[in-house]
């Protein structure tokens, strides 16, 4: 025992620094425990108002581009509002009209954003007293954005669809395939689509389109564009790359959805699994 | 004092703001940071550096969303740094009241030092942090090139931010 004790006494800084090694890799290998806690991420008050600075000086010199972003958003919008009213009575009987009935949509700000680490993260300028939860979908104009992960009162942080933690459900193409969108950490400008079967039709430059399997996203949601497919991968499922829809560059304002059928869903499937 | 301290907040502001979200070339990082903990004076075994060094790195971490990255990789390259330093100087040129830069090294002597801490801080970066490793001899390349380039912004900042008459007044 005191030989013991005299090794630790002998040798304490190594021991402290293997100490302070230790926290940080449970630190990286377990972000739960670190993601529980908004303290301890950039959706805490200091580092979101720091953030909320930079973000709102930056925007400022790039006031004409959001500006012409805005105008092409509204006319997109304007032109798809003309063609329901246009086809009122063929979309009043629509499923798709009644499925987006179902979401509640808040609108945010991005305020800060990674593309090039191995887990992109982004951080929106709304919180807890904003209506943000956490597991809430947030989308851009043209895709799918990312998922919240954690939420303060004021601010939120959210796994970017550049995150290997985040799987998409999704649908390829017109004929509506299963399958999975993921990101292998390599690329910011290729997604990964998981679990195709070889057997089944899919062509370069179908879209990848969200699913309603995991009632975090509306169905029809663009995500990527197939950009290659290899058949002779050595599964039983084609590879394929897919560019995202998304400019994760440059993204500014998104909107954050929430499913208020969600709960209702999930517990009915919980009760089902027993 | 107060001036360093100053220019620590500056410094780790700049980190944190503007080159935390910048990636040169799609393969540089820049820390700026580094420079406080290559310079600083040298305490054999000295906690104080140790916990100082994770602290900084814990909160980088959180501005960045990294959890415990930049605070493995500051108190892995301090560690370091305080097993290198009586390795790589002569033992009558190590003391607590200098600083250790180039003013004081010299330029060369000052770039082999600098080099290898500068080294480990960035692969610690890139192997937890940064994007999969991909293609190994391309990955070993962006870290040398990020050395090389952090290198020079040490340099840089030293001659921002100590003058070569005050070398002894950063106890």
């Amino acid at each position: 025992m005191q030989i013991l004790i005299r090794i630790l006494a002998k040798n304490k800084y190594v021991f402290y620094f293997f100490f302070l090694v230790l926290i940080s890799f449970i630190s990286i290998f377990n972000n739960n425990l670190y993601y529980n806690s908004s303290f301890f991420n950039s959706s805490n008050y200091i580092v979101g108002s720091i953030f909320q600075i930079r973000s709102s000086i930056v925007n400022y010199f790039n006031l004409n581009k959001i500006n012409s972003d805005v105008m092409s958003e509204n006319f997109l919008l304007k032109k798809k509002l003309l063609e329901i009213n246009r086809n009122k009575h063929i979309y009043s009987d629509s499923i798709s009209i009644l499925n987006y009935d179902t979401y509640e949509i808040i609108n945010a700000g991005i305020i800060n954003n990674s593309v090039y680490k191995k887990n992109n993260y982004f951080t929106l300028d709304k919180g807890q007293e904003d209506g943000i939860k956490v597991d809430q979908g947030v989308i851009g104009f043209n895709g799918i954005i990312g998922k919240i992960h954690s939420v303060s009162s004021n601010f939120s942080v959210g796994h970017s669809l550049l995150s290997s933690k985040l799987i998409i459900p999704s649908s390829v193409g017109k004929s509506k395939i299963t399958s999975s969108v993921s990101w292998f950490g390599k690329n910011p400008e290729v997604l990964n689509v998981l679990y195709v079967p070889k057997h089944l039709n899919i062509n370069e430059g179908d879209t990848v389109y969200t699913s309603s399997f995991e009632s975090i996203f509306p169905e029809g949601i663009p995500i990527s564009v197939i950009k290659k497919i290899d058949k002779n991968s050595n599964s039983n499922f084609l590879y394929i790359e897919s560019n995202p829809i998304e400019n994760f560059y440059s993204v500014k304002n998104v909107y954050v959805v929430e499913n208020k059928m969600k709960q209702e869903q999930k517990l009915l499937e919980l009760n089902n699994e027993k | 004092m107060k001036n360093k301290i100053i220019s620590f907040c500056i410094v780790f502001f700049l980190q944190v703001v503007i080159f935390e979200k910048t990636y040169f070339f799609n393969s540089v990082i820049f820390s700026p940071i580094i420079f406080y903990f290559i310079i600083f004076n040298y305490f054999k075994n000295s906690f104080s550096q140790l916990t100082f060094s994770f602290i900084v790195g814990f909160l980088l971490d959180i501005f960045s969303n990294s959890p415990g990255v930049y605070s493995l990789a500051l108190s892995l390259m301090v560690f370091i740094r305080n097993f290198w330093i009586p390795f790589y100087f002569p033992f009558d040129r190590i003391s607590s009241n200098k600083l250790y830069n180039s003013y004081e090294l010299g330029i060369q002597p000052f770039l082999f030092y600098s080099l290898p801490l500068i080294f480990t801080f960035n692969s610690a970066i890139y192997i937890f942090d940064l994007s999969s490793v991909g293609f190994f001899p391309f990955f070993i390349l962006k870290i040398l090139l990020s050395t090389f380039l952090n290198f020079i912004l040490v340099l840089i900042l030293q001659f921002l931010l100590v003058s070569s008459d005050t070398k002894y007044d950063w106890n």
